[in-house]
């Protein structure tokens, strides 16, 4: 079943095209999020679909139905602000109402669905509370029920936890995805942070300059980055020019035969290997080597950076620099300016055409 | 005590100086002319040395008077009510298509020109190009003359309060929850803006009602409005002309405070009408 489906739009503001010809389908019930950084058009291309700006071309769908000419408030969508836009002057309880009083829902009724959505966000007690007498995740869940309140097709949310603080934001987080389990509404979230996008999404489009790089899974997306932006910007942290060369790949300076890889298949421009998948050892294991698993430079540690529960070492290879993360009693044994080898299964290498 | 608590304490003094003195002042221009229309003969004391009421009776007595308090106050109220209503609607389209930055500049830079021009100018132009029309003879010709004067304050003001309630999300937000326009407007903006509304129109009513360059030009005979009444009477007798600014300012607070009460009710009506 269709939720929501978008096709070929394109926005743009004077001289600058904020959305490019974007095309994507969100089945009903699912979680479908637009990744991207500042600027990429992700909420642009979410305030065309709740139709608050108009396409300069394409379609918007919603329930299988056209939307283009309809305003905002005939398209049966809830919208959640990135600053959640409760009304200042009406309480808890009346803005949760507010959908349903455009409704003409009876005040009986009202009451009765009120008192739902107030237990279902963990808001009972509030309800005489004005929107300044509320802490900022409370908003958060008054703004979700509000929008909830309307029984709304589809669901927008505009980057709704990045105002709140790291710890709030996980909570809140966890009970965003519960509610999507259980309301099943279709739902598309604007976020730029892939911890957030990776933990919530049933998928992924990765946004940038106003066009869709990807549209995948979370596991798919990360496990098979397909290009160095989305590498990047899905924190691999290691995203490396490599040169081929006759039967041969040049990566940090080092070549190897082609052939020893067997996830590379067209001709790669860059590789990408996360953080974690690199090993650093003082000294060189024979029985890695003899192996062949794994492809091995010298490199000399230049920075550690104390992170908690992980330290994040950078290791210089030559005029490279090389990210890995590694548990505080591994990283102990290590110093600054330790000459070192660093190990890096051949498997976990990514190679990227573009 | 060393040198900078010395400085310290005499700078606090001069500016605890300036303070009074300026409170003082404004004191004195405000109360004096109230205080005097009680006067009978008040020359070299602190208080009038004889009281009466008789500039007010005198006020009464004479419909030119009564009536230039009238005529002030419909002026003051048709001007302050139009100008209110049109920067309202400019101030919704210029917030809800706010990308169109370059309409906002233009339009601000145009309605500041009034700012910077003599208030003499605007009457004379006016004067030249509404006299011979059907508003020429009306109260409206000083009405629109007054628009003009106080569009630069009204507009201004609108505009911080407006961008103070981040009024472009909020409508959004109402839109979004299936609200049209005009429930909009009378359930989320209005009663978040009202305190501004209130105070543009209290400062636009303000500025129409102390008008005296402008009116002495524009108000047609029968229109003669309570400055020109008072100008007329403070070279005969300046008790009488002070008997007319305390009824102004009478008619001024009552006026401020009905508005004040009214468009809270018509609001809080509204919405409970609408629920």
């Amino acid at each position: 079943m269709e939720g929501v489906k978008v096709v070929r739009i394109s926005k743009r503001f004077g001289s600058v095209i904020a959305v490019n010809n974007v095309t994507f389908a969100v089945q009903k019930g699912e979680f479908f999020t637009l990744l991207g950084p500042s600027g990429c058009g992700k909420t642009t291309t979410l305030r065309i679909i709740a139709g608050f700006e108009k396409p300069d071309s394409g379609q918007v769908y919603i329930g299988g139905k056209m939307v283009n000419e309809y305003p905002p408030e005939k398209r049966n969508i809830g919208y959640v602000f990135q600053n959640y836009a409760l009304f200042p002057h009406m309480t808890v309880f009346e803005n949760i109402a507010f959908p349903m009083r455009i409704k003409k829902l009876n005040e009986e009724e009202i009451k009765k669905r009120v008192k739902y959505l107030l237990e279902f966000l963990k808001l009972e007690g509030l309800e005489n509370r004005y929107p300044k007498q509320l802490s900022g995740g409370q908003q958060q869940r008054v703004a979700l029920a509000r929008a909830l309140a309307r029984d709304p097709e589809v669901l927008l949310l505009d980057e709704p936890l990045s105002n709140l603080d790291a710890l709030l934001r996980i909570e809140i987080r966890r009970e965003l995805k519960n509610i999507q389990r259980k309301t099943r509404i279709t739902t598309i979230y604007v976020t730029h942070d892939q911890d957030e996008a990776f933990s919530l999404s049933d998928r992924i489009a990765v946004m940038n300059r106003g066009v869709i790089l990807a549209i995948d899974t979370p596991t798919d997306l990360f496990e098979n980055p397909k290009t160095s932006f989305i590498a990047k910007f899905l924190r691999y942290k290691n995203v490396i020019e490599v040169r081929t060369i006759d039967q041969e790949i040049e990566i940090l300076k080092k070549r190897f035969k082609i052939n020893e890889f067997s996830n590379l298949e067209k001709e790669p421009k860059y590789v990408a290997i996360r953080p974690d998948v690199i090993h650093v050892k003082k000294e060189l294991d024979e029985n890695v080597i003899q192996r062949d698993e794994y492809i091995i430079f010298k490199a000399k540690l230049r920075d550690k950076l104390f992170y908690g529960s992980s330290v994040e070492v950078y290791l210089g290879v030559d005029a490279h620099e090389l990210i890995t993360v590694m548990p505080i009693k591994d990283a102990n044994h290590l110093n600054i300016g330790d000459d070192v080898y660093v190990y890096i299964k051949k498997a976990d290498i990514k190679f990227l055409i573009e | 005590m060393n040198f900078s608590e010395i400085a310290y304490r005499v700078l606090n003094i001069i500016v605890y100086s300036v303070v009074v003195l300026v409170l003082a002042y404004i004191f004195t221009i405000s109360f004096v002319p109230i205080i005097g229309a009680f006067a009978f003969k008040w020359h070299y004391t602190l208080l009038p040395e004889v009281f009466t009421l008789n500039n007010f009776k005198f006020i009464f007595e004479h419909p030119f008077v009564t009536r230039s308090i009238w005529s002030s106050l419909i002026v003051a109220f048709t001007t302050s009510t139009i100008s209110l209503v049109i920067y309202l609607m400019v101030i919704l389209f210029l917030y809800y298509k706010e990308r169109r930055g370059w309409i906002t500049t233009f339009f601000e830079s145009v309605v500041i020109i009034p700012l910077m021009l003599p208030a003499i100018l605007i009457a004379l132009t006016i004067y030249q190009l509404y006299r011979p029309t059907a508003i020429g003879g009306t109260f409206l010709i000083l009405a629109l003359a007054h628009f003009t004067i106080v569009s630069p304050y009204i507009y201004r003001n609108l505009f911080s309060v407006s961008k103070m309630i981040d009024m472009k999300t909020l409508i959004e937000a109402s839109r979004s929850l299936g609200a049209g326009l005009f429930t909009t407007l009378y359930k989320v903006i209005l009663p978040n803006i009202y305190h501004g509304l209130l105070g543009a129109f209290l400062l636009s009513f303000a500025i129409s009602f102390g008008d005296f360059e402008i009116a002495n030009i524009l108000a047609p005979w029968k229109y003669k409005t309570a400055t020109i009444a008072i100008f007329q009477y403070a070279f005969k007798n300046v008790w009488i002309a002070s008997a007319i600014i305390t009824i102004v300012i009478l008619v001024s607070v009552a006026a401020t405070f009905s508005v004040a009460y009214l468009s809270r009710k018509a609001i809080a009506k509204y919405i409970e009408v609408t629920r």
